[in-house]
């Protein structure tokens, strides 16, 4: 009886995706564009200035840092790069803190922080060797970007620059060729599967001209010629605490959650050179995907991708059972389908996997129809069940 | 000789000519320029504004907390010290270091005294140290307040008062952000106390001063500031007193490190010195008081005198500065809360310090507190008065014509002659070649000999003090007889070298060779060799103390261009008086200074600080001019 019921459904089932399908073509192009295809998210975040005055570097730096956490990056895929000689400079007046805002709501330090690389380490040579993976052996995970060619990467750099160069530290400096050098081994070696590079810097835009990889959006806070400032300083600890491009990156950022819809495009439609003080730049022909299809979490946060399976695998080795008692029917219903319908089918059902955090819209409208009806269908077989 | 070599020796000939004519009209142009170009600089058009140069500083962004409750404190301080001005140096000292220790701060006392200028100077410098809480104190920053103002008689009452309220309020407060250890220091009679100090600080003993060993030490000093408010009364105006020892001057940064603090926070008008000129924010003056400034500014860095007690600190690569409170302006009067924060702030911008000051110019003439003109902008005038002493000798005097082997002069009667030498002469003879004479020895010895005298002279001035002993018995003033020995030394010596050159054109006459053209005439070469010397040392001096080679300039290059022996003696007579006003005990006598004051200040300042301007004039300035004593009084041929 059950099992007649149970077959009933798929069927239904099949009948209502290929009916669905049809009249859903557009949808799945988008979908096929918008997917971001990333199993993993990795951040590399770096603040190249050192000494007191630029506080507002390593605020700039420890904000995106909080921003990437909270969105979902766990430490152990971030790489902080990092002078990290403010929050306990003897002129700090509020010791062992960084803030981001002159009303000070915020200590940037507070808990949990974890720097990868500091003081005197970060250097351009080391900055090339954490994205390049050429690391020594004896390197440790937490200072190795540990990135596949499934990995989203987001890499930030804030300081001092010029015309297609950054400096680092008042020692030396990367110039745009050696990053985009950088950025194609990394391509080659199938290091990356998307890069968002977002820098904020003088004349910051020239940084990324050279990059001639696939796949790398970027993003920079002014272009050639101009400035990159400072948003406000704090009066008693005495110098400016964050830079104009940052602030309102983090004033959309601070608005998104691992849920939210927002798309890069969003993001970059929220600068306004008005209050930036300077154009800021997007330069988006390397990368595939149309940017309103691309989610802030794609690169900020970490979403995780859960696939919830009918099948439950037994670990002894024995006999594959299933179980349907203990899942909810509709998802289990879903990964037959999968089961059943085979490679062939295997784009579509992917788009069909419940995404617990990621709230894709196109997907989800995509599969809304399908949900109702596995709904009407359960409850009529809990009815015909409990009928019976 | 070829024709192409005859062809070349006429093209310089038609150069040499041309330059001839050109040059000596050109140098009085150099001059002209040269000196027109000065009078360029108060111009609002030529000096540029001032900017922060070293990203650390960020002068004037941070609030101040010196509150009413120091005032208070500074107000206390200030009746006690009123009353103590009177007393002892030990109870002074007493006090103020029972004040630092109540403050919490280590003290220390230093015991000098010195023998200078026939003055015994002795004192009781009184200092205290902050250490940094959070710093391993291997730098410090000083603030200072001497006991005496800058007139050398007034009690710097507040001065010190608000010392003693800041750095009891820096200890006390719950901030604990200095990254320097801060040095209080109150000084004890004049600069000598400051010398003293920074001699034990440093261990550098350099002067005779004799001072007991600093018990109390901090780290490398990074900068100062000189607090010189006198009495006890309110204020209107806050001078800037900048320049040091020698005309070495702060960093540039630091000056405007504090105008902008002061422009911030508290809009107080600043002068440069105690002009009475007042300026405020972004106000660049107008063309004559920026002249008054930098006649003043010049004077006293031509002088090498410092202008305060900060004027010490820069020998040990110490960037200093002195407030100074101006009694009568325009405006508000400001009190203890305008200094307190004012300081305040300022050493806030300077603990932001990661290094010495050095982003900024160092070598800079300020018109107005927010206007600079860089060395690049007022270097060339010195070098235009340089060059046209150097261009004097090449063509004026035609070194290549009368001094040296008359090549041109040849060509010209070879050319008439041509026909009859090409038939007469061997196509492979060498031309006959004329050649004159240049005896260099005789002039280089008498710019040896005169500078020489010159030593000895500096060595009779250095010992003034001791030999007014000795004039005391004759029952003449002291500087007389020291004038009248540095007269008579410098006389001696030309009247010598003058005697030795006639004699020797005497010689020269009786053994004239033939196949030469007579010797140039020893005056001509002297004179060439003189002005090359003077032109090196102007240059040179135009590094290190620009305001002293303009004067030097200023004064020599046109008597040096025009002055040589004439027929008439009554000419030489004319141009002897010029030379003897030009020289140093001539300027003193014409600028009515008191020569005696002169004369003590000139000599502490070489034997306790090192002020070079003593030397300078001794031993290079005077022996030019004994020079061109002998180069006018010279036989003509």
């Amino acid at each position: 009886m059950f099992r007649l019921s149970f077959f009933i459904i798929i069927i239904c089932l099949v009948v209502c995706q290929f009916s669905l399908a049809e009249t859903d073509n557009e949808a799945v192009v988008d979908g096929f564009f918008s997917r971001g295809g990333h199993t993993n998210n990795w951040a590399v975040l770096v603040c190249t200035s050192r000494f007191w005055f630029n506080y507002r570097h390593i605020a700039n730096t420890l904000s995106m840092y909080r921003t990437v956490k909270r969105l979902g990056i766990p430490d152990s895929n971030i790489v902080l790069m990092l002078a990290d000689d403010v929050a306990c400079n003897p002129r700090n007046v509020f010791p062992a803190t960084v803030f981001n805002n002159a009303g000070r709501y915020l200590d940037l330090y507070g808990d949990n922080v974890e720097v990868d690389y500091r003081g005197y380490e970060v250097t351009v040579e080391n900055f090339i060797r954490v994205l390049t993976g050429r690391v020594a052996p004896d390197t440790p995970r937490s200072k190795r970007l540990l990135s596949d060619d499934r990995s989203n990467i987001l890499v930030y750099m804030t300081g001092h620059g010029g015309n297609e160069f950054l400096k680092f530290q008042d020692a030396e400096e990367i110039s745009s060729f050696d990053l985009a050098d950088a950025f194609e081994q990394m391509w080659e070696k199938r290091r990356y599967h998307e890069i968002l590079f977002m820098i904020d810097t003088c004349q910051a835009n020239t940084m990324y001209s050279q990059i001639y990889s696939p796949n790398i959006l970027s993003t920079g806070s002014s272009k050639l010629g101009e400035n990159s400032y400072s948003h406000h300083m704090d009066t008693d600890i005495g110098v400016a605490v964050i830079d104009r491009f940052t602030y309102y990156n983090l004033e959309f950022l601070e608005k998104i959650d691992m849920q939210s819809k927002s798309t890069l495009q969003d993001l970059f439609d929220s600068y306004d050179p008005s209050l930036i003080h300077s154009t800021p730049g997007v330069r988006s022909d390397l990368f595939r995907r149309p940017l309103d299809k691309v989610l802030v979490t794609d690169f900020f946060g970490s979403v995780q991708n859960v696939e919830l399976m009918g099948q439950k695998y037994n670990l002894s080795n024995s006999e594959t059972m299933i179980d349907n008692t203990t899942l909810s029917p509709n998802m289990s219903n879903v990964e037959q389908t999968t089961v059943k319908e085979g490679p062939i089918k295997f784009e579509k059902t992917t788009s069909r996997n419940f995404h617990l955090f990621k709230m894709n819209s196109r997907q989800t409208s995509s599969s809304l129809p399908q949900f109702i009806i596995a709904s009407i269908l359960f409850g009529l077989l809990i009815r015909w069940v409990s009928l019976n | 000789m070829s024709l192409t070599a005859i062809a070349r020796l006429k093209k310089r000939r038609l150069l040499v000519r041309s330059l001839k004519k050109w040059i000596p009209k050109l140098r009085y142009l150099l001059f002209l320029v040269g000196v027109g170009w000065l009078f360029i600089f108060p111009s609002e058009k030529y000096s540029k504004n001032t900017y922060i140069s070293e990203n650390a500083l960020l002068p004037g962004q941070v609030n101040t907390y010196y509150s009413w409750s120091q005032v208070f404190d500074a107000t206390a301080y200030r009746d006690r010290i009123e009353s103590l001005s009177n007393l002892s140096n030990i109870e002074k000292v007493n006090y103020i270091e029972g004040e630092l220790r109540k403050a919490g701060l280590k003290t220390a006392t230093q015991n000098f005294s010195v023998i200078s200028s026939g003055k015994v100077i002795s004192g009781i410098n009184t200092f205290g140290v902050l250490n940094s809480p959070r710093t391993d104190g291997t730098e410090a920053l000083v603030l200072s307040a001497p006991w005496k103002s800058k007139d050398g008689v007034t009690t710097n009452v507040n001065g010190i008062a608000a010392a003693l309220s800041i750095v009891k309020f820096f200890k006390s407060t719950d901030y604990t952000y200095w990254s320097k250890d801060i040095i209080i220091l109150i000084t004890d009679g004049g600069e000598a106390g400051v010398q003293a100090w920074l001699e034990s600080y440093h261990d550098h003993k350099q002067s005779g001063i004799e001072a007991s060993p600093l018990l109390l030490r901090s780290g490398a000093i990074q900068a100062a500031i000189n607090l010189d408010f006198p009495g006890t009364s309110s204020y209107k105006a806050l001078g800037i007193f900048f320049e040091g020892l020698n005309g070495q001057l702060p960093n540039l940064d630091l000056i405007n490190t504090v105008i902008r603090v002061c422009h911030v926070s508290n809009s107080i008008p600043i002068m440069i010195h105690d002009s009475g000129h007042y300026y405020t924010h972004y106000d660049s003056g107008d063309y004559r008081s920026s002249f008054y400034n930098l006649i003043k500014s010049m004077k006293y860095q031509a002088l090498g005198h410092p202008t305060g007690s900060h004027g010490l600190f820069f020998r040990y690569k110490i960037d200093a500065i002195t407030l100074y409170g101006q009694v009568d302006g325009p405006g508000n009067s400001y009190d203890f809360l305008e200094i307190g924060s004012i300081v305040e702030s300022t050493f806030r911008s300077l603990n932001n310090l990661l290094e010495h000051l050095h982003q900024s110019f160092f070598f800079y003439l300020l018109p107005s507190p927010e206007r600079y003109i860089s060395i690049g902008s007022y270097l060339p005038p010195a070098i235009l008065l340089a060059v046209g002493l150097i261009f004097h000798i090449s063509f004026a005097l035609e070194l290549w014509g009368t001094t040296s082997d008359d090549a041109i002069e040849l060509i010209s009667s070879n050319d008439n002659v041509q026909p009859s030498s090409s038939v007469n002469a061997p196509e492979s003879a060498p031309l006959a070649y004329l050649r004159r004479p240049r005896e260099i020895l005789m002039p280089v010895a008498a710019l040896v000999i005169s500078h020489f005298a010159g030593i000895i002279i500096f060595f009779v001035v250095k010992n003034h003090f001791e030999l007014s002993q000795i004039s005391n018995i004759f029952g003449v003033a002291g500087y007389l007889f020291t004038l009248a020995i540095t007269t008579n030394i410098s006389t001696i010596a030309t009247a010598g070298l003058i005697s030795a050159f006639q004699s020797r054109s005497h010689k020269i006459k009786k053994s004239d060779h033939h196949n030469q053209l007579s010797p140039s005439p020893d005056w001509i070469i002297l004179k060439s060799v003189t002005l090359a010397f003077t032109a090196m040392i102007i240059s040179c001096l135009s590094l290190l103390n620009f305001s002293l080679a303009v004067f030097i300039s200023i004064i020599v290059v046109i008597p040096f261009s025009l002055f040589q022996p004439s027929a008439h003696q009554i000419i030489r007579y004319l141009e002897l008086i010029v030379l003897v006003l030009i020289s140093p005990p001539g300027i003193l006598i014409i600028s009515k200074t008191n020569i005696e004051e002169f004369l003590r200040w000139t000599i502490m300042e070489y034997e306790l600080f090192g002020n070079y301007f003593l030397p300078f004039i001794c031993c290079l300035y005077w022996p030019i001019i004994l020079v061109y004593v002998v180069i006018i009084f010279s036989p003509i041929k």
